[in-house]
């Protein structure tokens, strides 16, 4: 039992590893590559996050995870470039261009301060932060749990979230509507 | 797997998307950052309720993950619909 137990937990901490290096190689291909890497970079995210998600126990999540961010992607994917969404290009000629693109370097570049910030911030927190271990009694789906937290204890929640999802999916058609 | 590394690896993913929402560069690569961040969110919260649970509790991260996932998509659906009308007229 001893044995089976560690070599459990090796092969979910390799499916840890995996999943997270793969979900963070995707969110910097995203953020940092050109638009042609995007929907194959979410998808990394999409895919690595779920992943992720089920080698903690939580296999529920990890489907819904899996299905929510995989749909992102495909409605990021469908976006048009930056030519017609307005993106400031570089290499401008007119004085108004080059000063919109060095301001939009310049937000770049607070942009870059703020997440490095932000990111220490955190890692400082969960390296430094002396969190109380637990044994985790629940299964490894966690269908059922879920469905009482769902359903029963934090009903309100999970009708706030649907009715957000609602609220996305009406504001999307009226905006198409008026297209 | 130790709380602090399925942490860390959250704040990864929310910093890159932080900086994918401030970085600016037109809206497709702005909205890069919801399901960014929300992957982000979702690690945190599953970790925390796998590797810190206390026995009363052990289902809220799990929920929580879920439920930041969905939100996520609820949000990116109503900004690509934004940005598809901006980007029509």
């Amino acid at each position: 039992m001893g044995a089976y137990r560690r070599a459990l937990n090796t092969a979910l901490t390799f499916i840890f590893a995996v999943c997270s290096g793969l979900a963070i190689a995707g969110s910097l291909g995203a953020t940092l590559g050109p638009a042609g890497w995007r929907t194959p970079s979410l998808a990394a995210v999409a895919i690595g996050a779920a992943g992720a998600v089920a080698s903690l126990s939580a296999g529920l999540a990890a489907l819904l995870v899996l299905i929510a961010l995989g749909g992102s992607a495909l409605l990021i994917a469908g976006l048009p470039g930056p030519a017609q969404t307005g993106a400031p290009r570089s290499g401008g000629a007119s004085p108004q261009r080059g000063w919109r693109a060095g301001r939009w370097r310049w937000g770049q570049a607070v942009g870059a301060a703020a997440a490095v910030l932000l990111l220490a911030v955190l890692l400082y927190a969960a390296l430094r932060g002396s969190f109380a271990g637990g044994h985790y009694p629940g299964g490894w789906f966690g269908l059922a749990g879920l469905g009482r937290a769902f359903l029963g204890r934090d009903a309100l929640a999970f009708d706030a979230v649907a009715a957000m999802l609602l609220v996305g999916l009406a504001g999307a058609a009226t905006a198409r509507a008026r297209r | 797997v130790s709380v602090a590394a399925a942490l860390a690896v959250g704040a990864a993913l929310l910093a890159s998307g932080a900086f994918a929402a401030l970085r600016g560069g037109g809206a497709a690569r702005q909205l890069v950052a919801l399901p960014v961040l929300g992957a982000g969110a979702a690690i945190a919260l599953a970790g925390a309720a796998r590797l810190a649970a206390g026995r009363a509790d052990p289902d809220s991260g799990q929920e929580l993950a879920a439920l930041v996932a969905v939100a996520a998509l609820a949000a990116t659906i109503l900004g690509v619909a934004w940005a598809r009308r901006g980007a029509a007229r």
